[in-house]
């Protein structure tokens, strides 16, 4: 009845999707290319590297090492259903959800609460628009950017039928449908989310920590799927199974495209969109414009003793994010070692993985293991460090660094403050993460070496010439290139796949084998396993040092850049 | 002792000159007024003033000291409110001018001595330094900026449009404070819109537009330079829209707007009207 008249909630909510949708292309695409790259470089990859169906059979047992099903989730294929399809696109439906899902919090996010706090929607709704048009038109925007999405990849995996016949055209749209549930599924999450979170920035907090919690959920009930199989040992016991369908990322791949094809994870994803949305909806009626339902808490009257310096304002701006990292850290020291404890049996008790890892120079098989994940840990590491350095590039753009710098403060104290501060970070982190695996090794392990310390430390410590070439990177852009620092991000993720699966993947490969040393940390060798040599580091701390010493110089002459 | 002066002063964005060649001078002890319409360049000149903008050409000194390189002990003296507020979202207003008058004073008595002050500006002022900054509305941010400025104690006090989201008797508390600044044989630059505002404050007025200097003198030069035989003696308002009208006739690029133009009637002289 209201929904005709002119007094409708949602008037105008078409009007301003077509807007909304202009100001996203730009940012969406980009997201758009991604993930279609990502899509089809899986299948491509392993059609390229094995010829046969046979030596692609071979590979399914590395998939089911349990620190690969952690990270791409379940594998669904066997010896039968193995084709180039079907395992390119299982090796990366799940990462692939996940960019989908935290894509669809940052566009829900930006386009509701983002838009409220620059005072654009204010304009907006003293026009004749509805109460509810912005979030019923962030959601249809949703559908759309979702849709183009998924029909994006579809064609583009039909396509691949020209390079092989297992690309059916029923798998290809069987693919692009769990995009398209998926990502509804976190809109609206985030649509619910921006209604209750009192900030944009809190939203966005609240939205990934809601994405990561079921990225972890799902391990517990994939682990109790795989690691059963081939071995008998037993990581998780199958009651845990449910845990992969309570969360969205976890059923998102359980249509198992290119093998059963099949539509109910996606029926059961489209209502709990559905259901999601409404509650946003309900919840958004009864919400202010630029509040949340979590009320704001009071300030205090003075600032704490240590906010007397641009150094100690860093710490307060960005305490809380760190203490968070501090905690991811812990959490993935922890889950690597717990690995530690059972991936020595599973390892012995199959043929063709106590071929892949072998003792090294009387390290225990399990360190050899472990040596490969390192890379992980510091590419996590690597995060607070950059968002230590790219804080500084929002103060600037918000107008918060001309106000400092009127004061008596000098440009080089404020720009080195950042970098000191990414650096001490970064050895911090660092050192969490070992001692956090050394203490799970204490109680998970017994075996000989496994209790070492120092070794833990060696490990991971190796890789921070790395990030410090990182943080250099960073500090590049924010002093010389403030315009593209989201750069840094791209090198980063590419640097992760192009080193993490690069090894995986490439390390045998004549041609290809250059790939992994795109990024820093592909340089940086898998320590015990191949030896230490000192111009690596060398070079990779100098090559930090001219970035960083480039991004100061750079910053003292030129404007700073306001909004 | 002269505390500003640029000469040939020249900012450019790309093509777009900012500021053309401009020419400033104010001495210590002056309350100076800086008028001119909207994108003339007064944010502008106020930025490359305090070196967070390097200068294209032409020269720019405070305190005798240059704009860009002495930066930093130009401003052991400046106190200044930006003509957009923006604070950090989660901290406190309390926690803003604190951490601001640490910058400045650090410890010890000057320190203690500006926590008095700030008390006192917080009850004129009457903001809750308890809230969060996100949460304060437009005149309340202006405060939070004008308090951690009016608290420290400086040589020179530059403000960009620091009234225009106050109400009325805030406004009165802060032409107050700048009075009692001005007594104290401090330096004041003001860039506002309110002209009423700068006619009470200010006894220097220079006006730009098009990022040149196009008036400036005393409040009195100005307003006999722009005086008609046989009428009173014109406001700054009048000063003003004289003035904007007077160079938008000579300009030949400007497209002629109508009602520009029938406003600018009303304060032109009358012969020049006629002329027309
Ligand atoms: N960082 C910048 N990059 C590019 N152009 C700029 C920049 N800052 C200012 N400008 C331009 O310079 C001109 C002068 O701007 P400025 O902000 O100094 O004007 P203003 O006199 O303060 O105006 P207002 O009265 O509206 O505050 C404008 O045309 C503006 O668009
Ligand atoms: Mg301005």
């Amino acid at each position: 009845m209201a929904q005709g008249t002119n007094n409708s909630i949602f008037r105008n909510a078409g009007r301003l999707t077509g807007s909304a949708l202009k100001r996203e292309l730009s940012k969406s695409g980009i997201w758009l290319v991604c993930l279609t790259i990502l899509t089809l470089v899986g299948p491509i990859e392993l059609k390229g590297l094995y010829n046969t169906l046979d030596s692609l059979r071979s590979f399914i047992t590395v998939m089911q090492i349990p620190a690969m099903v952690a990270m791409l989730g379940p594998v669904f294929l066997n010896e039968k259903t193995v084709s180039y399809a079907a395992m390119g696109t299982n090796e990366m439906l799940l990462l692939s959800l996940l960019l989908v899902a935290i894509m669809n919090i940052f566009y829900v996010v930006r386009q509701t609460r983002k838009e409220e706090e620059q005072g654009n929607l204010e304009i907006v709704r003293s026009l004749p628009v509805g109460r509810l048009a912005n979030l019923g038109s962030t959601l249809i925007g949703a559908v759309v950017i979702n849709a183009l999405i998924s029909i994006v990849t579809t064609v583009a995996l039909a396509l691949l039928h020209t390079m092989d016949a297992s690309f059916t055209f029923a798998g290809a749209v069987n693919y692009g449908m769990a995009f398209f549930v998926t990502g509804l599924v976190f809109a609206a999450i985030a649509a619910i989310v921006a209604q209750i979170a009192s900030t944009s920035r809190g939203a966005n907090t609240i939205g990934l920590i809601v994405v990561a919690v079921f990225y972890v959920i799902r391990i517990f009930g994939d682990f109790a799927v795989t690691v059963v199989s081939p071995s008998g040992a037993t990581i998780a016991s199958s009651s845990l199974k449910f845990m992969s369908y309570i969360s969205p990322l976890g059923l998102g791949v359980q249509g198992q495209p290119f093998i059963k094809n099949m539509i109910w994870p996606y029926v059961v994803l489209l209502l709990a969109a559905i259901v999601f949305a409404v509650i946003a909806f309900a919840l958004a009626q009864r919400r202010d414009l630029d509040a949340g339902l979590i009320p704001e808490r009071q300030g205090s009257e003075h600032a704490p003793a240590y906010l007397r310096s641009n150094f100690g304002l860093i710490w307060r701006l960005m305490k809380n994010q760190l203490i968070g990292w501090a905690i991811v850290m812990v959490a993935v020291g922890a889950t690597y070692g717990s690995i530690l404890g059972v991936i020595g049996n599973f390892i012995k008790s199959s043929t063709f993985f106590s071929g892949l890892f072998k003792p090294v120079d009387g390290y225990p098989v399990e360190m050899v293991f472990i040596a490969l994940l390192m890379v992980v840990f510091a590419l996590v590491a690597c995060v607070p460090s950059m968002l230590i350095v790219l804080k500084m590039h929002s103060e600037e753009f918000n107008a918060h660094l001309d106000w400092i710098l009127t004061t008596p403060v000098k440009r080089l104290r404020v720009i080195a403050d950042y970098l000191i501060y990414a650096l001490i970070t970064s050895v911090v982190m660092v050192a969490i993460a070992s001692v956090a695996l050394w203490l799970t090794a204490l109680v998970v392990t017994n075996g000989p070496g496994m209790h070492n310390l120092w070794l833990y430390i060696k490990m991971i410590a190796i890789y921070l010439p790395a990030i410090w070439a990182m943080i250099g990177f960073t500090a590049m852009l924010v002093g010389g290139a403030p315009r593209n620092t989201l750069s840094a991000w791209s090198y980063l993720g590419v640097g992760f796949y192009a080193t993490y699966l690069g090894r995986v993947f490439l390390s045998n490969n004549k041609h290809w084998k250059w790939v992994i040393k795109i990024s820093p940390f592909g340089w940086i060798p898998e320590y015990p396993i191949n030896p230490l040599h000192v111009w690596p580091f060398v070079i990779l701390t100098a090559i930090g040092i001219v970035l960083m010493v480039y991004g100061v110089y750079a910053f003292l002459q030129r404007d700073l850049e306001i909004g | 002792m002269t505390v500003i002066e640029t000469h040939d002063l020249v900012k450019a964005f790309g093509k777009l000159k900012a500021l053309d060649g401009l020419d400033l001078n104010v001495e210590a002890g002056q309350v100076f007024g800086f008028i001119g319409p909207n994108g003339a360049g007064k944010t502008t000149t106020i930025r490359t003033l305090l070196g967070v903008y390097k200068a294209t050409s032409g020269t720019a000194t405070v305190f005798g000291q240059d704009a860009w390189k002495d930066a930093v002990s130009i401003h052991e003296q400046v106190a200044y409110v930006p003509g957009d507020v923006n604070l950090w979202p989660t901290m406190s207003g309390g926690e803003v001018i604190d951490f601001f008058l640490r910058l400045r004073d650090g410890s010890g008595a000057a320190y203690a001595a500006a926590q008095a002050r700030r008390e006192e500006l917080l009850k004129n002022f009457e903001l809750d330094p308890t809230k969060k900054c996100r949460s304060y509305s437009k005149g309340n941010r202006q405060k939070v900026a004008l308090v951690a400025a009016l608290a420290s104690d400086t040589d020179l006090y530059i403000f960009d449009e620091p009234t225009s989201g106050l109400d009325p008797l805030m406004e009165k508390v802060f032409q107050n404070y700048v009075a009692e600044i001005k007594a104290a044989g401090k330096t004041i630059f003001l860039s506002s819109h309110i002209l009423s505002e700068v006619e009470r404050l200010c006894d220097t007025v220079g006006i730009i537009r098009k990022g040149k200097l196009v008036e400036h003198g005393t409040l009195e030069e100005l307003r006999q330079r722009w005086e008609v035989k046989g009428e009173a003696l014109p406001s700054l308002e009048e000063v003003f829209m004289k003035q904007y009208g007077d160079e938008i006739h000579s300009d030949e690029g400007d497209e002629e707007n109508e009602l520009h133009k029938s406003i600018f009637a009303q304060y032109m002289p009358k012969k020049k009207a006629g002329d027309r």
